[in-house]
């Protein structure tokens, strides 16, 4: 029987460098990474092949800009030597830190903050990046430019999120199930809430939900009362692509709240423990269930009679702006909903087009 | 911003105790430190906004409380604590070229971790649950629910932060150039695109 010899293996460079120059232009840090492991196709003591189907996805589907920037960038002598060094390399690889940073600005670009953190935070960076973007920001919010405030905010806020310690998937506003929920912990005994009195008090609200907490808020706390109503308002829209698409929504809840507004006050004059005591019911099986029915503004296609908890996770995964403009209500002593709450004179509102014409 | 135990939580500084302390000490900075951090909360209108930190606050203090009155599991806190600040001076004083470097550096990576994760996160959600610490700080479920997520972030960032002088071995070493940093940041808050 004939001995066989194992042939070298031969590496395709030029595919290296448009499956390299692919990775960063999507701000793809898994693939980059995939690309220097053990088992990496471009492995000349790996058994995997580029050449496979399954590899497919390695290569960029079209020409664009942002790959052909990349690829000019690995093409680069010295690039090209390290990436080339590394592969031959048995142990851990060191990537040449350019095509780290170039990956990370092109996932902020593309909204893919969890790829840039992690691109940043192996550069050290991220923290930096953060201030950074916070002080162009704020620079933006000095000579009014509230849309480009909020784009820096809403990068600085992306930018916090650690992956190594949250795996899973970024929403719009981080560990927006608990904040969100805890926001309307305590049951609100009058219509107009202190909260919702005061505009200023409401931005704040807002804008400790939507930039995870205190420390943001912070460097907000000088801006006069316009700016902040003008920026929270950007920042809302922001996060919320289909903020305009909920509105009406929105408006239509308004509507259908508006005829309770006396019986919310009387049930509201009630303490939990009277209510669970009281022999008459104040709301009707059928104005329950006309009520039971907004949730459906909020959080469409939820199930009937989930409970305000469940609607509020869902509205604010979807809407974050919008977790500030709605309140818990008993319908009985053992039911709650979820209802619009509007202020009538709050400018914010008003910039949010929430005010039903 | 590093914290000037470097990274490696020093609960005897946190408690103002000298090298050879005393259990009583410990039960009486202890009790003082408690008592002060709870009339800070309790003056705090901001207090709810600040919810993370306070309750990071408490947490440490009933950590050092917990394992330094305990006069095994303070020695071998300590122990494990020098041993891995050891570990990372050996192994920066590798040469990057050294065949010893690797190696080292996933011994100390492995040090470093189970020692975040034992006295920075384990031992505290234990000491919430300790009954001193209950009726001193008013831990509760409810606390130890939040400080979960709050103490994951926090072994995190303090990992993160000791990594942040170490050499670098995973990637070539930045050359930031930060005014290009601030012009990128710019462009891409006012909607441009900036390629460097």
């Amino acid at each position: 029987m004939a001995e066989t010899v194992p042939t070298e293996k031969n590496i395709d460079y030029a595919l290296l460098d448009r499956c390299l120059a692919a990775a960063i232009a999507c701000g793809d840090i898994v693939n980059l990474r995939f690309l220097f492991l053990p088992a990496s196709p471009f492995r000349r003591d790996s058994s995997e092949d580029i050449s496979m189907s399954k590899y497919a996805y390695l290569l960029a589907e079209e020409e664009s800009d942002a790959l052909e920037a990349a690829l000019r960038l690995v093409q680069q002598a010295e690039i090209s030597r390290q990436v080339r060094e590394q592969l031959e390399k048995k142990g851990p690889p060191q990537l040449p830190w350019e095509l780290l940073q170039a990956l990370a600005d092109n996932a902020l670009r593309l909204g893919k903050y969890t790829a840039a953190s992690q691109a940043y935070e192996l550069l050290r960076t991220r923290r930096r990046m953060q201030e950074i973007f916070l002080d162009q920001a704020d620079a933006a919010l000095d000579r009014g430019a509230y849309a480009e405030g909020a784009r820096g905010y809403k990068i600085a806020a992306g930018l916090q999120y650690d992956y190594a310690a949250f795996p899973e998937a970024l929403p719009a506003v981080l560990n927006y199930q608990e904040k969100a929920v805890t926001l309307h912990g305590k049951y609100p005994v009058v219509l107009e809430g202190e909260t919702l009195s005061d505009d200023r008090a409401l931005c704040r609200s807002s804008l400790l939900f939507l930039l995870q907490g205190a420390d943001f808020i912070q460097r907000l706390e000088n801006r006069d009362d316009e700016s902040l109503i003008q920026f929270t308002a950007e920042m809302i829209r922001c996060l919320d692509p289909a903020w305009d698409r909920f509105v009406p929504a929105f408006q239509e809840a308004c509507r259908l709240i508006s005829p309770f507004a006396e019986l919310f006050s009387r049930i509201n004059s009630y303490t939990q423990e009277a209510l669970e005591v009281l022999l008459e019911e104040i709301f009707s099986d059928e104005e329950k269930e006309t009520l039971r029915g907004i949730s459906q503004f909020f959080a469409p296609g939820i199930a009937e009679g989930s409970a305000w908890q469940l609607v509020m996770r869902t509205l604010a995964y979807y809407h974050p702006g919008a977790v500030s403009f709605v309140r818990r209500q008993r319908l009985s002593a053992s039911e709650e909903i979820l209802i619009p709450a509007l202020p009538d004179t709050s400018r914010l509102a008003q910039q949010l087009g929430l005010f039903p014409l | 911003m590093m914290t000037e135990d470097l990274g490696y939580i020093d609960y005897r500084t946190l408690l103002d105790l000298q090298d050879h302390y005393k259990p009583a000490d410990v039960i009486r900075t202890y009790r003082k430190k408690i008592k002060q951090l709870m009339v800070q909360i309790s003056e705090d209108k901001t207090a709810e906004d600040h919810q993370d930190r306070y309750l990071l606050l408490m947490a440490e203090l009933n950590a050092a409380y917990y394992i330094l009155r305990n006069r095994a599991l303070g020695e071998q806190y300590i122990q494990e604590r020098e041993e891995v600040v050891a570990l990372e001076k050996e192994w920066r004083a590798l040469d990057t070229a050294d065949p010893g470097f690797d190696a080292l550096r996933r011994r100390y990576d492995q040090a470093l971790r189970s020692f975040l994760a034992r006295y920075m996160e384990e031992l505290i959600l234990e000491a919430g649950r300790d009954p001193e610490c209950v009726e001193h700080s008013g831990w509760g479920p409810a606390h130890e629910r939040l400080a979960g997520r709050v103490l994951r972030q926090f072994r995190q960032q303090r990992y993160h932060e000791i990594h942040e002088r170490l050499p670098y071995y995973d990637i070539t070493e930045p050359q930031v150039d930060w005014e290009e940093r601030s012009r990128f940041a710019a462009a891409l808050i006012s909607g441009g695109q900036h390629n460097g």
